[in-house]
């Protein structure tokens, strides 16, 4: 019960800070040139490297590539 | 040759690669644009190394479809006794090849508010397994994009045989949804919450390898099915004034064998000069031990699941990494011209591992073209 609770109380907090999020400034498309900066902006950029990071979290590592974006698990025998 | 033409010629030879799609078609004009990447990753331990040439092709159309295409070589070299079947260490070399390909649609609800759809399929192939892939995804942009809602659905399902013995033959499904929300909390600052579950049944366990119960090895033997949860953030920030990223990454695991996993992560991502970047970062994980663990030996007459795989065991990784992203516009101008729109990326990390599987390296080299 205790290991259920877990997911469970960071679901609530997930939604808790969702909910929190509508009162962020509003940034509007003309003032968006530093959110684009490639120094904060390195999802597409590092995509490659993070997917054969994530192959080796995936042999290595209980939690392998589970909650890690963009990386679907599993697909080669490296168990 | 024109750039419609060169791109047209590379999608004819090449039947390639994923994921990605930065380049914007042009809409204006009415052609297609795209990007090759290239990358030869490197991971080396003490019993292990693991080579993987990638290439990836994406190509976008002005309509508002991406295709892509990804094909990936992963050659390990291992040493085992398992495996080869020897009285000692042999070194035994594993081929693995993986093709994906995949397809985004990009359009708008009535609203104005971007939505993106996506749908891929990846098959990977090696001489005692196979895996085949099924992943949909969406994401919808809300208040001029200030809010990215992001739902992706995987299913995996694979096929596990062994050489040391041709009648074995296992199945293994996985699905997994994921779930994340990224907002704008100001002009520098960008934060993401998610959440992953999945739900994996079938064989689990490792073909080759052994545990003792008492003094005798008996094949490994993993509870048929797991439930795995994730939540994981992500806080980006520019300190605009230096031209500093950085970028603070927490993960929560916790799955139905008992296993919960801590994941924090920095990484600083420094612009020195507008073709340069420098990236340095730290990753650190720990968790405890599936309940079915017991080492070195399991006690005579145990009846529960057998494993001897150090990564079910209570361990500790350490990654420390640098990497360095150079755009090659100083090619323009020359006869090299072409490549003025690339980049190039060479990362290093070392790996420091407590669990049986050790430390180890971490390398990648590679490029970026758009076409």
């Amino acid at each position: 019960m205790n290991r259920l609770l877990r997911p469970t109380a960071a679901c609530l907090l997930l939604g808790l800070a969702l909910a929190q999020l509508s009162s962020c400034t509003h940034v509007a498309p003309y003032e968006r040139e530093h959110l684009a900066d490639p120094a904060l902006d390195t999802q597409d950029r590092e995509r490659a490297y993070h997917r054969f990071a994530a192959h080796i979290y995936e042999a290595r590592e209980g939690a392998g590539a589970v909650g890690l974006s963009d990386v679907a698990g599993g697909g080669c025998g490296c168990n | 040759m024109p750039a419609p033409g060169r791109t047209r010629l590379l999608a004819a030879l090449l039947c390639l690669l994923t994921l990605a799609a930065p380049a914007r078609a042009d809409e204006v004009t009415g052609t297609w644009t795209g990007l090759l990447e290239g990358y030869g990753n490197y991971y080396l331990e003490r019993s292990t190394r693991v080579v993987m040439p990638t290439m990836r092709v994406t190509l976008q159309s002005p309509v508002g479809l991406d295709v892509a295409a990804n094909y990936l070589v992963d050659i390990i070299s291992s040493a085992s006794i398992a495996q080869t079947g020897s009285d000692e260490d042999a070194v035994f070399h594993e081929y693995r090849q993986q093709a994906e390909g995949q397809l985004v649609y990009r359009s708008e609800l009535p609203g104005g508010q971007p939505l993106t759809l996506g749908a891929r399929f990846g098959y990977s192939f090696e001489d005692d397994y196979r895996s085949r892939q099924y992943t949909g995804n969406a994401r919808l942009s809300l208040d001029e994009r200030n809010l990215d809602l992001d739902l992706a659905a995987n299913l995996t399902d694979d096929t596990v045989e062994s050489n040391a013995d041709p009648n074995f033959a296992e199945s293994r499904r996985a699905l997994t949804l994921n779930s994340a929300a990224t907002r704008v909390l100001n002009a520098r600052t960008t934060l993401t919450l998610g959440y992953t579950f999945s739900w994996v049944q079938g064989f689990q366990a490792n073909p080759y390898r052994r545990a003792l119960i008492g003094p005798l090895p008996f094949a490994e033997e993993h509870p048929e099915r797991r439930l795995r949860h994730a939540v994981f953030g992500r806080l980006g920030h520019l300190i605009a004034e230096t031209g500093t990223g950085v970028h603070l990454i927490y993960r929560t695991y916790v799955d139905s064998w008992n296993i919960t996993a801590l994941n924090p992560e920095l990484r600083l991502v420094q612009t020195l000069h507008p073709d340069f970047l420098v990236s340095l970062g730290y990753r650190f994980y720990i968790q405890n031990s599936a309940w079915f663990v017991r080492a070195p030996a399991y006690p005579l007459g145990w009846e529960g699941p057998v494993t001897n795989d150090p990564k079910l065991a209570e361990h500790r990784t350490h990654k420390i990494g640098a990497r360095i992203d150079v755009r090659l516009r100083f090619f323009e101008h020359t006869p090299l011209g072409f490549l003025g729109a690339g980049s190039v990326v060479v990362t290093f990390d070392r790996y420091l591992n407590t669990n049986a599987f050790g430390d180890g390296y971490i390398a990648t080299v590679g490029g970026r073209l758009p076409l």
